[in-house]
């Protein structure tokens, strides 16, 4: 489904991606562990097209979306829940999703989301308690919901997710583990970044490691929670010896 | 029986896909943790980040066997001993031998890797799979015993020793595959002749040979001394193990584990990469090794690789069987020769036992070549009479007209050549070498 290439990318003359290749296929939970500054954003904002490659190739579905505008990228099933949520504060949740749905309202009129809006409603009871609520308000876990709802307006066939868990408590975590394994029983495909390296091994299928804008190890998600690198790195295993 | 489908029989496409991936990350791995590695690269003016496609490899400068002996014992491992689990060498008959390390990962790996090499001979659950390489340092052992444990097939750790031994486990234990070197097989039938049991007794039904060359001559001795299917599978302990590549039902070339390792063919003389059907040096790159990862391995074994599909299915590409080594390699004047091949010629005359020793001499400044053989066995054959003819000089005629090689043929006591190791036997002895 998702198919990267050497991707290269950066923040004006700065490249923080050296050459990432990557793939994703139908049905998988994928995910890519690293540390703060590894480039885990930039790979995901890349691809969404919010920043533009400076080299390389991403073929979603067999099409190049490397060069697209971030739109473009959405209009063909390819959607990105941003790191911090950034759901629109003022507005309501209502509001929020409505806007998640926003190009298929364009091609289908306002009736096409109504199946969409219930199915949110069904994977998050509390945002529907909520809707005339301002997103401001919400807690953190709320505002992560409202975030992953939204974007599932879209309907994805990708759908990346960058962080969800960060500054969440560990329940809160977990519930939004069981959201995304729903997600990808129901036909959602998903790529997960995150430096909570337990939790997203937890529930994929594979991953990768980055380190400094490159990609260090591949394999399966038993394998890289077997890898003694990422145990010490990204697992926090249990230091018996100093030297460790 | 393929047993992994996703890997054996993927597009070009997605394995290029997934080749590329592992290629990077394990070019990144070892820049990082390996000196030799690291060196190596820079010596040359190249960095990890410049391989944007499987075509690039070649850009990577190569690593030779002397290389490995130099990082004796642990200077070329890419992860701290402590991530070790496992560690085998090669012999060290030839120089220091090459020590290997293996992770938790690794193993995993490996076993997968010779569960596909078993499965393809149709080996399940259901089989008693006797391992008659020596057990130890040498990796062919606990290789193949991995790959048919992953399979779950019943593991007979037999090792190497006592022939008659061998029998005596393969008729009461009902093995119903045997894994060992091919002229071990060879001794291990023989002994079972001797002690008359007959392959209606066995329950043997297939054979897994490697760890030497051997010819198609050899193969069908094989099958029908033993009854059983003889199938070939490749690897070496420097980049794994066995489970490199192995022989399908068709037995038309070895497919490659193309997820796990990048296969190469160079010209040995100048380096450089040939194209698919041409022979020349296989070079070899693992992309999943985290232990010992090996970059463009020269393994100093001839053969071409094809990427024609395979009527069994699976779209790995294939490797010829092995011809010999480079080293094996026997030139007389103007002429190369493989031991191979004169194994070709004399295991297709029934007049002689299929064990040959080749002694190379320089007299008058001329070289020579002797081949010592044993006639065949009176009791053995189906059917042909030892007696007819003089074999050695049917021999002797097809060295010269195939070949084009005259040898002298000496005749060896019946039991001298072929008991003499248990497990490679030395094939040539070269008295022009001061």
């Amino acid at each position: 489904m998702l198919r990267v290439r050497n991707l290269r990318a950066g923040y004006g003359n700065v490249e923080v991606l050296h050459g990432v290749s990557l793939h994703v296929d139908e049905g998988e939970i994928v995910t890519i562990v690293g540390a703060n500054g590894a480039g885990k954003s930039t790979l995901l904002s890349s691809l969404a097209g919010i920043v533009a490659p400076m080299a390389g190739i991403a073929l979603f579905d067999g099409a190049r979306i490397n060069a697209l505008p971030a739109e473009a990228v959405v209009a063909r099933g390819c959607v990105l829940v941003p790191e911090g949520r950034q759901i629109f504060a003022d507005l309501t949740v209502a509001e929020n999703l409505l806007l998640g749905g926003y190009l298929r309202c364009r091609r289908g009129g306002r009736r096409a989301l109504d199946q969409d809006l219930q199915r949110v409603g069904e994977l998050f009871p509390i945002l529907e308690h909520r809707d005339t609520q301002q997103a401001g308000t919400l807690s953190g876990g709320e505002q992560q919901m409202l975030a992953l709802g939204r974007a599932l307006m879209a309907r994805p066939a990708l759908l990346m997710l960058d962080e969800p868990s960060i500054g969440l408590a560990p329940l809160v975590v977990r519930e939004i583990l069981d959201v995304i394994i729903r997600l990808r029983r129901e036909g959602t495909t998903i790529l997960l970044v995150e430096q909570n390296a337990r939790a997203a091994l937890s529930i994929s299928d594979r991953g990768y490691v980055m380190e400094t804008g490159r990609i260090m190890l591949e394999g399966t998600a038993q394998e890289l929670s077997a890898n003694h690198d990422v145990r010490r790195s990204y697992l926090g295993r249990e230091y018996r010896r100093i030297e460790e | 029986m393929i047993w992994n489908q996703k890997y054996e029989t993927m597009t070009r496409d997605q394995m290029d896909q997934v080749q590329l991936e592992r290629l990077q990350a394990t070019l990144h791995r070892t820049e990082r943790n390996v000196a030799f590695y690291r060196q190596s690269f820079s010596g040359h003016g190249v960095k990890s980040d410049d391989i944007r496609d499987l075509a690039d490899l070649r850009r990577i400068p190569f690593t030779a066997k002397d290389d490995l002996r130099k990082s004796y014992p642990y200077d070329m491992f890419a992860v701290p001993l402590r991530d070790i689990v496992r560690i085998q060498s090669t012999s060290g008959t030839t120089g220091t031998p090459v020590v290997v390390g293996y992770t938790r990962n690794d193993l995993r790996t490996w076993a997968e890797c010779v569960a596909r090499v078993l499965a393809a001979g149709g080996m399940t659950e259901h089989d008693v799979v006797q391992v008659a390489f020596t057990y130890g340092l040498f990796s062919g052992g606990f290789g193949l015993h991995a790959g048919a444990e992953r399979i779950g097939a019943s593991v007979i750790p037999a090792s190497t020793g006592s022939l008659e031994k061998q029998v005596r486990i393969m008729k009461d234990f009902k093995t119903t595959a045997l894994a060992c070197t091919p002229n071990y097989a060879l001794a291990i039938a023989s002994a079972a002749r001797d002690m008359g049991i007959s392959n209606g007794e066995l329950a043997l039904r297939a054979g897994y040979f490697g760890a030497e060359p051997w010819s198609e001559g050899l193969r069908s001795l094989l099958e029908q001394s033993l009854g059983i299917t003889a199938l070939d599978n490749y690897g070496l302990t420097e980049v794994l193990g066995p489970g490199v590549s192995f022989e399908c039902e068709r037995k038309d070339g070895l497919h490659v584990n193309e997820d796990c390792f990048i296969l190469e063919v160079i010209d040995p003389k100048s380096g450089e990469t040939l194209p698919a059907g041409s022979e020349g040096e296989l070079v070899l790159t693992t992309i999943t090794k985290e232990g010992f990862p090996m970059l463009r391995y020269r393994t100093g074994d001839l053969g071409s690789v094809t990427r024609e599909p395979c009527p069994c299915g699976r779209t790995l590409a294939r490797m010829t069987r092995i011809r010999g080594r480079i080293d094996d390699m026997i030139i007389l004047g103007a002429t190369k020769i493989f031991p191979s091949q004169i194994e070709e010629i004399i295991t297709a005359e029934p007049g002689l036992a299929p064990h040959f020793q080749i002694h190379l001499d320089r007299r008058d400044g001329i070289d020579t070549l002797t081949v010592l053989v044993e006639p065949a066995d009176a009791r053995n054959d189906a059917g042909t009479s030892a007696a007819v003819g003089n074999p050695f000089d049917r021999v002797a005629h097809r060295m010269e007209a195939v070949l084009g090689v005259i040898a002298k043929m000496e005749r060896a006591e019946p039991g001298s050549i072929s008991r003499a190791g248990e497990g490679k036997l030395r094939r040539v002895v070269d008295k022009r070498r001061i």
